[in-house]
């Protein structure tokens, strides 16, 4: 053999070897917790500030769309802190399909049925007495607007159709069954019977029945429940023969974006009776240094960190490396009954607290103690917002603004205490990178 | 014989500079004791001597170049080149009470030396050579303070580099008896530490890397006696010296959080690292050019430079080694004794020069080695097998327990004579 294919082999054999041997090879490092007595990592240093201030005031809105939720709102209740709130419903209803019903058929009753989506705010082992209205307009946008809002002022005749007292458990899944007056079913099913144009289809049968109103009587109160939206007035009756057969006519809701419910709140007696249309905005420190929160009713709660640029002012400092948000509410201020909102978002804001897009991390959790009432809070990671606020060097006016995650229908609210260093209150964790100086 | 031939010559060179830029920083063996210091100084040459605990310093030889002590370059075939690439793979199992079960191992496996030694003439034999001074490698998570807090948030520590040599030795021949040789060394590398912070205190990653660059000539030296006892005994005695030296240090820092995104670099110190002096002294005697048996010892002032921190000195270190070996020879054409086999043992017990809460960290193990030299062509290799235990478990430090495996693949030729080939 050529003593260079010797020289090669020999060569391949060695590379066999070291190619063999590093299959046995470890690729990670072992890691051994030791030495860290030895370390010096005081180059880099995380330092933490949470003593820089924020400026927190309730936002007012007198007007919110409230149609097209998928839930029939009604009730009312009194909230030591946030004041009356009550909401009423009103919706169409469309006619069944037309079908021959006998002459010997004999009208029996006219019920509502409402059935609960197990959503409810405020305290429902009180009676509440529910009455039904029939609406003398029909429900319809105003120009420019695809929604009808919390305001919308309906016209119906104050002689109600229906009533009834009932006390409702909605996790149960109640439903509310309420009589309706004999004398409309009788005219629904005679002109059902023969046909009559305004039971031929939706449009002529709602210009004929404007729909329906439900509201809480004034004299009670409790609670508001939500009623999911397939809610419909059946019609009984029984064709006369040897079974005496009993049959049922459905008048649904088919027009769900104009379903609303009409939401007011009765602020007397609070620091929010303050706010109206021209002074939307309350700060906090005029209302006993806490911001009020209910989506549901129109009040939102901003938040500004004025002095947030001042960390730029330190000489150590970096790089900002996490911003935690803390938000506590009074922890006198919630019950069961009037519970927190199990979460929150954050979206941006100015100066004119329209609510922009949402923060990253926005949602922030609760976590509620009924017994040791200082740690419920919501925390935030804001990170990302406030790296941006401190590079404007203008006068700045942004913040954050408070609201519950879209298609929340609940009533629940929060009193949120202001920033500040006194235990319990609200506050901002500012993690920043500081590096070392040195002189080589 | 025949001159060498280039085309496998360069295989060999080719082979080599491509091990080496591939493994030779694939460092995986974590050592908890490499972050202080200079790192883990290395004790093996990665030569003929491994396989007898690295005990070499009056050890000559005419086929392997023996780094333990250039004077020893004189012994080598005249007008012979020796090139040697060498490789050894670790296992280690640490034990400690910080030790956790399933992360106890470490495995590793890279090129340690690659050298060129040619017998220039009669008097002087001459090297140049990569190979490896320290080593630092070790991971491990601590506990970062949040300042204006009684928080801390985990972050864990990477340690890599080291500091490596390039050399040129020399070996002179003075009479019959003595050769002296001289090492010039350049000594360079770097020593990172990463502190990597990702944990949810913070929202973004924050890398720290601390990185300290050495380089410094470093001079060492030596000599060897050597004579025949009667018929059957040869003896050869050896010294070596090194100077002290002062690796100039440049510490950087830099802080980014991600591989792209830099916050901060900046030259945070220049200052110096010093190498204490140092000598060895060794012995061997060889009966009937077969059997030999020889020792070592070792020794580095690290005391006189006074270094110290928190909970660890550096202080005096020092190795003794002892080794034996049987030489296999048979005759060839030209009546030239050539070896054939050779197998060696060896034991070493080594205090280094790490004192850590009051525990100075010793070394001790044993070795075998077996090597072959082709009697076809000009190639050579040499296996050695070391078992070792290196630290305790007592004051809460860590023992580990070694096991290497080297191997050094040697090729000799003529270099060009240009001439007459045989004296």
């Amino acid at each position: 053999m050529n003593p260079m294919h010797k020289i090669r082999i020999g060569i391949f054999a060695i590379l066999f070897f070291i190619i063999a041997v590093l299959g046995f090879t470890s690729c990670t490092k072992t890691q051994i917790d030791f030495g860290g007595q030895f370390l010096d990592n005081s180059y880099t240093n995380i330092v933490l500030v949470d003593t820089f201030g924020s400026s927190w005031s309730t936002i007012y809105r007198d007007s919110f769309p409230t149609s097209s939720t998928g839930s029939l709102l009604v009730g009312r209740y009194t909230d030591p802190i946030f004041g009356k709130v009550s909401s009423a419903t009103a919706f169409h209803l469309a006619p069944p399909t037309l079908i021959d019903v006998v002459n010997t058929a004999s009208f029996d009753s006219l019920t509502l049925v409402l059935k609960c989506d197990k959503s409810f705010y405020g305290d429902t082992t009180v009676a509440i007495r529910y009455n039904v209205f029939q609406l003398n307009q029909k429900l319809f946008f105003l120009e420019g607007t695809t929604s009808i809002y919390n305001n919308r002022v309906v016209d119906f005749n104050p002689t109600a159709i229906g009533s009834k007292a009932a006390v409702l458990r909605p996790g149960d899944g109640d439903s509310l069954v309420i009589r309706l007056s004999d004398e409309l079913g009788m005219d629904l099913f005679t002109r059902f019977r023969n046909k009559a144009d305004e039971m031929r289809n939706e449009d002529d049968f709602i210009n004929y029945f404007r729909g329906l109103l439900i509201t809480a009587d004034p004299a009670t109160g409790g609670a508001i429940f939500g009623f999911a939206a397939n809610a419909k007035m059946s019609l009984f009756y029984h064709e006369s023969n040897l079974f005496n057969t009993e049959k049922r006519l459905d008048f649904n809701i088919t027009q769900t974006q104009f379903q609303f419910n009409q939401i007011k709140a009765d602020r007397s007696g609070t620091p929010l009776d303050a706010l109206n249309t021209i002074k939307s905005e309350l700060t906090s420190t005029s209302s006993g240094g806490g911001a009020y929160l209910q989506p549901a009713t129109g009040l939102f709660v901003k938040v500004r960190f004025p002095t947030l640029r001042n960390l730029l002012l330190r000489t150590d400092y970096q790089k900002l490396m996490k911003a935690e948000l803390v938000i506590k509410p009074f922890q006198e201020s919630y019950t069961p009954s009037f519970q927190l909102p199990p979460k929150i978002n954050l979206y941006a804001t100015d100066v004119t607290n329209t609510q922009g897009s949402a923060i990253s991390n926005e949602t922030g959790g609760l976590v509620t103690d009924y017994l040791q009432r200082e740690s419920t809070a919501y925390s935030f990671d804001v990170t990302g917002y406030l790296a941006s606020q401190l590079n404007v060097v203008t006068d700045n006016k942004n913040g954050l603004l408070l609201n519950v995650p879209t298609g929340t229908k609940a009533f629940d609210r929060a009193l949120i205490r202001d920033g500040g260093t006194l235990t319990g209150k609200s506050y901002l964790k500012l993690y920043y990178l500081s590096i070392k100086k040195t002189t080589p | 014989m025949r001159r060498p031939d280039r085309k496998y010559l360069s295989w060999f060179f080719l082979t080599g500079f491509v091990l080496c830029a591939n493994f030779s920083w694939a460092q995986n063996n974590t050592s908890p004791y490499s972050m202080l210091g200079i790192g883990d100084i290395e004790s093996s040459y990665f030569n003929r001597t491994s396989g007898m605990a690295n005990t070499g310093i009056a050890i000559r030889n005419n086929r392997y170049s023996i780094l333990n002590n250039p004077a020893s370059l004189t012994a080598m075939d005249d007008q012979f080149f020796s090139f040697e690439l060498a490789l050894r793979g670790r296992y280690i199992n640490y034990t400690g009470a910080d030790i956790v079960p399933g992360n106890s191992t470490s495995r590793d496996f890279s090129v340690k030396r690659l050298s060129l030694a040619i017998k220039a003439n009669k008097w002087w034999g001459t090297g140049v050579g990569f190979m490896p001074f320290s080593v630092s490698n070790y991971l491990f998570s601590a506990q970062k303070f949040i300042q204006g807090t009684t928080e801390s948030t985990p972050a864990l520590y990477e340690g890599t580099g080291g500091v490596n040599q390039v050399y040129w030795a020399n070996g002179i021949k003075i009479g019959k008896h003595i050769s002296a040789g001289v090492s010039l060394a350049y000594l360079f590398g770097s020593l990172s530490q990463t502190e990597s912070v990702a944990s949810s205190s913070i929202a973004t990653a924050l890398i720290t890397t601390n990185e300290i660059y050495l380089h410094s000539p470093y001079f060492s030296g030596g000599a060897q006696y050597y004579t025949g006892i009667g018929k059957h005994w040869d003896l050869t005695i050896g010294g070596t010296y090194n100077r002290k030296a002062t690796l100039k240090a440049e510490y950087s820092s830099k802080v980014s959080t991600t591989a792209t995104d830099t916050l901060s670099y900046a030259i945070t110190n220049n200052n110096y690292f010093k190498l204490p002096e140092g000598y060895g002294a060794g012995i061997s005697l060889v009966k009937d050019k077969k059997y030999s048996f020889t020792a070592d010892y070792r020794f580095q002032n690290w005391s006189a430079l006074q270094e110290k921190g928190n909970q660890y000195a550096l202080v005096n270190s020092n190795r003794y080694s002892a080794g034996f070996e049987i030489s296999q020879k048979r005759i060839t054409w030209g009546n030239f004794l050539v070896e054939s086999m050779f197998y060696q043992a060896g034991l070493f017990y080594s205090n280094s020069y790490l004192q850590i809460n009051n525990q100075q960290i010793s070394e001790k193990g044993f070795t075998a080695g077996l090597g072959f030299n082709s009697k076809r062509n000009a190639m050579g290799v040499a296996f050695a097998l070391e078992v070792g235990q290196r630290g305790t478990t007592t004051s809460n430090l860590i023992k580990e327990t070694a096991t290497s495996f080297s191997m050094t693949i040697s090729y000799r030729d003529f270099w060009n004579t240009k001439g007459k080939k045989y004296d």
